[in-house]
């Protein structure tokens, strides 16, 4: 049957545990903007305490898939600590291309634009580059038919 | 002693191209010290001259270079168009892999007493990864090849100033291209004048 992939949103996590990004693709109605930071506060602590389930925590990666009824969700973490989260459709098998993906974005629109700061007197910069929203648009469409 | 052999070897031929992602990364701190150093930049012009004053350091060693490694080195260009289009084509093809999209002359009006030459560029590569935010929306970060441009010009004396636009800064348009304005000086023209005839 069609690969029917549905990606309904995109967030973003420094290696603190602060959102700096978020997105939405379906018009769903989000939460306000503090409770979304809190909330992503939060899934970064249970990622880091979800390692300890693990007979082997050293080497477990953490969470990485959350299984429900209406919606999955995936969570990479890449090696420098930043976190990239998405939701998609039920029956999305894998999202580790997808999420691949917004990581090259990241490193290449992001990283390499002069004018984002990482992190200004030890906070998390919200990220603001109007090319890194474009191209996402661009890589969500190829993924949303 | 291993450093005194590196000067003895000879200068490598052909192409050597460099990593995008190694270049982008440094240039995006050029972008941020330039904006800093040697005091604040107080004005979008002052940064783009201190870019372009890095690019004309650039331009001069990129100039010997890419004559050295043309067919005729042995003979100077003293042609106008003729070199225009050498920069256009051979200088574009070492910096940036292809050559320029386009080079155009503007004739002298009402409004400008001298001919005026523009080359254009589609996808400048030097600022690819380059988005300027709305506070710095008319920072042209292409200021660093206009000064490339100029200090090539200098080197071959073609004295003339150079000006980087972006097509994307003014009117709002999302395209990327850049046109490099050429204004030479009044006695390069009138030089160039008199060999032609």
């Amino acid at each position: 049957m069609s690969n029917k992939a549905n990606i309904f949103c995109l967030w973003i996590i420094n290696k603190s545990g602060g959102l700096v990004y978020n997105r939405d693709f379906v018009g769903s109605k989000a939460l306000d903007v503090n409770s979304l930071l809190k909330t992503a506060g939060m899934f970064h602590g249970l990622h880091a305490i979800s390692r300890q389930f693990s007979s082997n925590p050293s080497e477990c990666s953490g969470i990485q898939v959350i299984d429900a009824e209406s919606f999955k969700f995936f969570c990479f973490e890449s090696q420098s600590g930043i976190k990239f989260l998405c939701s998609t459709e039920p029956s999305f098998h894998s999202a580790s291309a997808f999420l691949d993906a917004v990581y090259r974005l990241y490193s290449d629109y992001v990283l390499k634009n002069p004018f984002y700061v990482v992190d200004q007197f030890g906070i998390g910069q919200p990220i603001r580059v109007e090319r890194f929203d474009q191209k996402l648009d661009i890589l969500v469409k190829d993924w949303n038919p | 002693m291993r450093n005194a052999k590196l000067l003895e070897r000879p200068i490598p031929k052909g192409k050597s191209e460099v990593s995008l992602s190694a270049f982008a990364f440094m240039f995006s701190e050029m972008v941020q010290y330039t904006k800093t150093t040697p005091s604040p930049a107080d004005s979008l012009s002052v940064w783009e001259s201190r870019l372009h004053k890095i690019g004309y350091r650039v331009g001069t060693r990129v100039l010997e270079l890419t004559v050295y490694r043309s067919k005729d080195k042995d003979t100077r260009e003293t042609d106008l168009i003729r070199f225009l289009t050498f920069i256009q084509q051979n200088v574009w093809k070492t910096l940036f892999g292809k050559q320029a999209d386009g080079l155009v002359k503007v004739a002298a009006d009402k409004d400008q007493p001298n001919d005026v030459y523009l080359i254009t560029d589609s996808d400048p590569l030097v600022c690819h990864f380059v988005c300027n935010p709305p506070e710095y929306k008319n920072l042209s970060s292409s200021a660093f090849v206009a000064g490339i441009l100029a200090g090539i010009l200098d080197g071959a004396e073609f004295p003339a100033e150079v000006t980087a636009h972006n097509k994307s800064t003014e009117g709002g348009s999302t395209s990327r291209e850049t046109v490099y304005e050429i204004e030479f000086k009044s006695h390069v023209l009138q030089r160039n004048e008199r060999l032609s005839k």
